[in-house]
């Protein structure tokens, strides 16, 4: 077997038994990367000999151009970072590097993660590995399709209301996003903070796990990361599953693609012949979800992006005084999305609708956040498809902002109530890759991702190519 | 209203880039309105989803990076601090 099919876990093994050697590895994942037409790396990092030992030894990863590794540029697919050099790493990929983690280069994304296509980028949209007309999601979409494309075996992303999840499920990839605070912030560009959470992509299960084991837990550089103990995921999972209940609500995928809930029905099928139980459930307030997600994450987004000024770091338009030189500096440095963002998140901090958007948002997410962990009282895992439609053909929703964020009408819950939630790749419909997101309680990513592993194996699920 | 915000956001925009930006704003203002429907009397709101259980740290000071590594991406330099022109363009 070719070392670009390799799992991450089998690639440690190997290296580990001196059957292949790290810069035997680094160089196959760099070959294919390099010679990539779907633009899914901005920066490719150099081969640098420096042998450890560890649970991730010689693993090559992808990062999402917003996480922090020290001296590599950090754009977040933006004109005002374009060159950015990072003055350290972020605390995930401390622990990535400790563990024998090597870095293959610095993935593609939609600016400042905003964006669920990746057309977004400064850099030129991210082709979907299985029809280079069609766009392989966002905001997470380098990352998801260099995973498809073997171009690297894992890949890291950021997920604030399904960038991980929904490029995974448009690539045919796994996708993670963990509780809230599960995975320190720090060192994450940030975009929403109270919805943020990073995430991990991979062709396997198991290489969601060992990567999970290894970055998540609390970081004092993270007032939000949580002090809640790590178990050994990649160890956990091998252990039997037991039979779950799973969830349907059936008012939230209703306005869903035809094709998709075909695909769903079967996969639920599936589920039961398994030995799980399907049972409906009942979220009054889906509907809302959406909306809530939107104001929330643009008045966040407006407030975090004020730090682009054009004084500290980054792009810098000169001009005649310290105002002329912020607002040409974001005029230019900022695309249209991005500008479009800010513009609703200030207007809904402005004074005098503060409480009538932005406040009422807060509340409604506190009723969503209630009736999600209702739910899971009653059922172990909530089951969705992970996006409403197929990947879209370039261009088809860039120009109807509305249109775009539909993407997330099922990835959005998980963030505005913190929490686990994994897209598992669900096969092809005429050939393009569709994906089931299951959701879990906060904290257990244990039962999650043993679940998965278990469908992984026994559904028809892997992706051994 | 779209000058009142380009103000507040520190974003200046071309004409073109005003007129598209601002059917755009209204239209999301206008989708997310379905929100007042939500009775939300007495609800507390959430700021984030699991603050309540997140233990403080001690109030220290802790080491900082080095003045070189910061001002490594600055453009407008002086000493050791950024420079920027006067205030005063409005």
């Amino acid at each position: 077997m070719e070392i670009v099919n390799l799992f991450g876990w089998e690639i440690k093994e190997k290296i580990e038994r001196g059957e292949i050697s790290e810069k035997e590895v680094f160089d196959a994942f760099y070959e294919r990367a390099s010679s990539s037409s779907l633009n899914t790396f901005i920066t490719l990092a150099e081969w640098r000999e420096e042998k450890k030992e560890g649970k991730l030894r010689g693993i090559p990863f992808g990062i999402k151009d917003n996480i922090l590794v020290k001296g590599m540029k950090n754009t977040c697919g933006s004109r005002i970072l374009h060159d950015f050099i990072a003055p350290y790493d972020a605390t995930c990929i401390e622990r990535l590097k400790k563990e024998g983690g090597v870095i293959l280069g610095k993935t593609n994304m939609d600016e400042f993660a905003m964006g669920s296509s990746n057309e977004y980028s400064a850099f030129g949209p991210v082709k979907n590995p299985f029809d280079p007309e069609r766009v392989p999601g966002g905001s997470s979409g380098g990352s998801a399709a260099a995973v498809a494309n073997l171009e690297v075996p894992i890949a890291l992303g950021s997920d604030t209301g399904g960038s991980v999840r929904q490029p995974a499920a448009f690539c045919g990839v796994f996708g993670l996003k963990p509780t809230y605070g599960r995975i320190s912030r720090y060192g994450l560009v940030a975009f929403a903070s109270s919805l943020d959470q990073i995430g991990i992509i991979a062709r396997t299960v198991k290489d969601i796990a060992l990567t999970l084991e290894v970055i998540a837990g609390y970081d004092p550089m993270d007032s939000t990361s949580s002090p809640e103990g790590v178990p050994p995921y990649s160890k956990i999972i091998e252990e039997p599953c037991g039979y779950k209940t799973l969830g349907v609500p059936e008012e939230l995928i209703s306005g869903c693609d035809e094709e998709i809930l075909n695909a769903f029905q079967r996969t639920l099928e599936i589920l039961q012949r398994l030995g799980h139980k399907i049972v409906r459930i009942t979220l009054p307030h889906a509907k809302y979800y959406l909306p809530t997600y939107e104001i929330i994450a643009m008045a966040e987004a407006s407030s975090n992006l004020a730090r682009y000024d054009g004084v500290r770091y980054g792009l810098r338009v000169e001009g005649e005084s310290a105002e002329e030189i912020i607002e040409k500096t974001r005029m230019r440095g900022f695309g249209p999305e991005v500008k479009r963002r800010i513009m609703v998140g200030t207007y809904v901090l402005s004074k005098g609708y503060r409480e009538e958007y932005y406040g009422k948002a807060q509340r409604v997410r506190t009723i969503i956040k209630e009736e999600l962990e209702e739910a899971l009282r009653e059922v172990d895992f909530i089951i969705t498809p992970t996006a409403p439609f197929l990947p879209f053909k370039l261009g088809e929703r860039k120009e109807d902002p509305i249109k775009m964020y539909l993407s997330d009408v099922f990835t959005v819950f998980a963030n505005l109530a913190g929490l686990p939630a994994i897209s598992i790749p669900g096969g092809r419909i005429n050939g393009l890759p569709w994906g089931f997101q299951v959701t879990g309680r906060a904290w257990d990513e244990e039962n999650l991702l043993t679940f998965a592993y278990h469908l992984e194996r026994e559904g028809g699920w892997s992706l051994r190519q | 209203m779209i000058e009142k915000l380009e103000k507040l956001a520190s974003l200046r925009l071309g004409e073109e880039e005003r007129k598209k930006l601002l059917e755009d704003v209204k239209e999301i203002l206008h989708w997310v309105e379905i929100l007042k429907e939500v009775d939300t009397e007495g609800v507390l709101p959430t700021t984030h989803p699991f603050l309540s259980s997140l233990p403080l740290r001690e109030d220290k000071p802790g080491v900082s990076l080095p003045d070189e590594e910061i001002f490594k991406n600055t453009k407008g330099r002086s000493g050791r601090f950024f420079k920027i022109r006067r205030p005063g363009w409005r």
